[in-house]
């Protein structure tokens, strides 16, 4: 399923591959196979079966619109699709400027294909396996964490498929992630990234408000009121608005309807609380 | 996949395939850089107190605006600030080391050789320059190669050869990251007979 040498799709049907790609085959006939590149999944075409080194896969929904998956420990699959993620990023990081972390994402990247390497390579002790799989996944959780990039859940150094677990179960698995890349980045760093770190907890919290009464000194017609978080320091709101109507004595239009009144906002992180935080009630019509 | 197969042809020549993409990368990495602009130093033969003077480039690629600081700006520089322009249209020429006049006029420069190697010169109308001297060998080369990005030359700095092998060489590395272990021959393999005929056969195995 790997492409060994470049094939410029000189007959007709021919498929125009570069060496390295992956194809997956779906037909073959004297000495050529058709199939497609798993990049360009919608361009098929045929090319010699002499240029292609097989690998073996597992085959699902088998027939016309199957998929192929290699059969690799997944760590690999993951590695192969994380760095080809990150090789986007890591170059408009060159575009911007953006130094510091172009050289630290470039060391960590080779770092995890010389890993990489060595998973595919070495006849590795279980134990050597485990310890390299470590590296590997605290390098991958650093990398995501950095180019802001969503954290993967895993357990036992494996990704895991998130319908398959409960909310709290995931969260747990994203606590842990983030432990081990404090923890071998503390090792490394000075104290002041991890102080940074902390400041960037990932620790949500929720905050429910349920309206009673609201009274100001000029309601006397049928009022929308619009209720949000807001930074006082940075002066604008931080959260969504969430909307009461109110009648002219100030008491709530729908009296009957009390789950309207009321509002959570969830997800606020540490820093999030370490605002000058208000909640701001606006009128509809006009500031007060 | 070893050291060694980086040399085979087939490696060599997605190499070369891949090189324009990364030159681009690199174009438009410097030309960002002068959008930035640079704070540059004036150089005055009675010793008084270093002036700075500050040039960029606009965001549309057209005009070069510069003008005098009093010190060198820590934060951004406002853009009414920077009163002169100069078209790109209008850059006849850039050149650099001994022919810049600036090097000429001031004889006592001329010996000074760290200098000669930071300074240059762009020419506009028929014999007006606007002069420079790069605050090190790093922001010359950014320089050198965002001008020739602009006024379509090849860039030819040091910067850029190590900037491209940087960037060329990663991205070899994960092109043929699934060729891990695979031996890679030395030349394509010959292409069969073209199939006598489509008829494709679907193989479960």
């Amino acid at each position: 399923m790997s492409f060994i040498s470049s094939f410029r799709g000189t007959v007709s049907q021919g498929l125009v591959l570069e060496i390295g790609e992956t194809v997956q085959i779906l037909e073959k006939s004297e000495g050529w196979y058709r199939g497609f590149s798993t990049k360009r999944p919608a361009i098929k075409g045929i090319f010699p079966a002499s240029y292609v080194y097989l690998k073996k896969a597992v085959i699902t929904n088998r027939g016309q619109y199957e998929t192929a998956v290699p059969l690799e420990d997944p760590i690999i699959t993951e590695v192969t699709s994380t760095l080809q993620e990150w090789a986007v990023l890591w170059k408009q990081l060159y575009v911007k400027h953006k130094v510091d972390l172009f050289y630290k994402l470039r060391h960590v990247m080779t770092e995890l294909i010389d890993l990489r390497r060595q998973m595919l390579s070495a006849q590795l002790m279980q134990e050597q396996l485990r310890e390299v799989k470590r590296h590997i996944t605290v390098r991958l959780d650093w990398g995501n964490e950095h180019l802001g990039l969503d954290l993967v859940p895993r357990k036992e150094y494996v990704m895991v498929d998130p319908d398959q677990f409960s909310i709290s179960d995931l969260y747990r698995m994203h606590l842990s992630s983030r432990h081990s890349v404090q923890q071998s980045m503390s090792q490394g760093d000075s104290g002041k990234q991890r102080h940074g770190d902390t400041c960037r907890g990932l620790v949500p919290h929720h905050l429910f408000v349920s309206l009673k009464s609201f009274t100001y000194n000029t309601i006397g017609e049928d009022t929308d009121i619009l209720i949000c978080l807001y930074d006082n320091r940075e002066a604008k709101p931080i959260s969504e608005k969430f909307l009461v109507r109110l009648n002219k004595n100030g008491a709530p239009k729908n009296p009957e309807r009390v789950d309207r009144l009321c509002a959570l906002f969830t997800d606020l992180s540490n820093k999030d609380l370490r605002r000058d935080l208000y909640i701001l009630a606006h009128d509809g019509a006009q500031d007060r | 996949m070893n050291q060694e197969d980086f040399q085979s042809r087939p490696v060599l020549e997605l190499r070369e395939k891949i090189q324009p993409e990364i030159v681009e990368l690199i174009k438009q990495q410097r030309l960002n850089r002068l959008c930035e602009g640079t704070c540059f130093r004036k150089i005055s033969t009675r010793r008084r107190q270093d002036k700075f003077w500050y040039c960029r480039l606009s965001p549309n690629h057209k005009v070069l605006h510069y003008g005098d600081l009093e010190e060198n700006p820590q934060a951004e520089v406002p853009h009414d600030s920077l009163q002169e322009k100069l078209p790109v249209a209008d850059i006849k020429a850039v050149v650099t080391g001994k022919d810049c006049p600036h090097m000429k006029e001031k004889g006592a420069l001329k010996q000074n050789k760290e200098l000669l190697e930071l300074a240059f010169s762009l020419l506009y109308e028929s014999d007006e320059y606007l002069n420079f001297i790069a605050p090190d060998k790093h922001e010359y080369s950014v320089w050198m190669d965002g001008l020739n990005a602009l006024l379509g030359k090849e860039m030819t700095s040091d910067l850029t050869k190590s900037d491209l092998d940087t960037l060329l060489s990663m991205e070899m590395k994960l092109r043929l990251l699934d060729l891990e272990n695979i031996q890679i021959p030395e030349a394509p393999p010959p292409i069969p007979k073209e199939p006598s005929s489509y008829d494709f056969v679907y193989d479960c195995n």
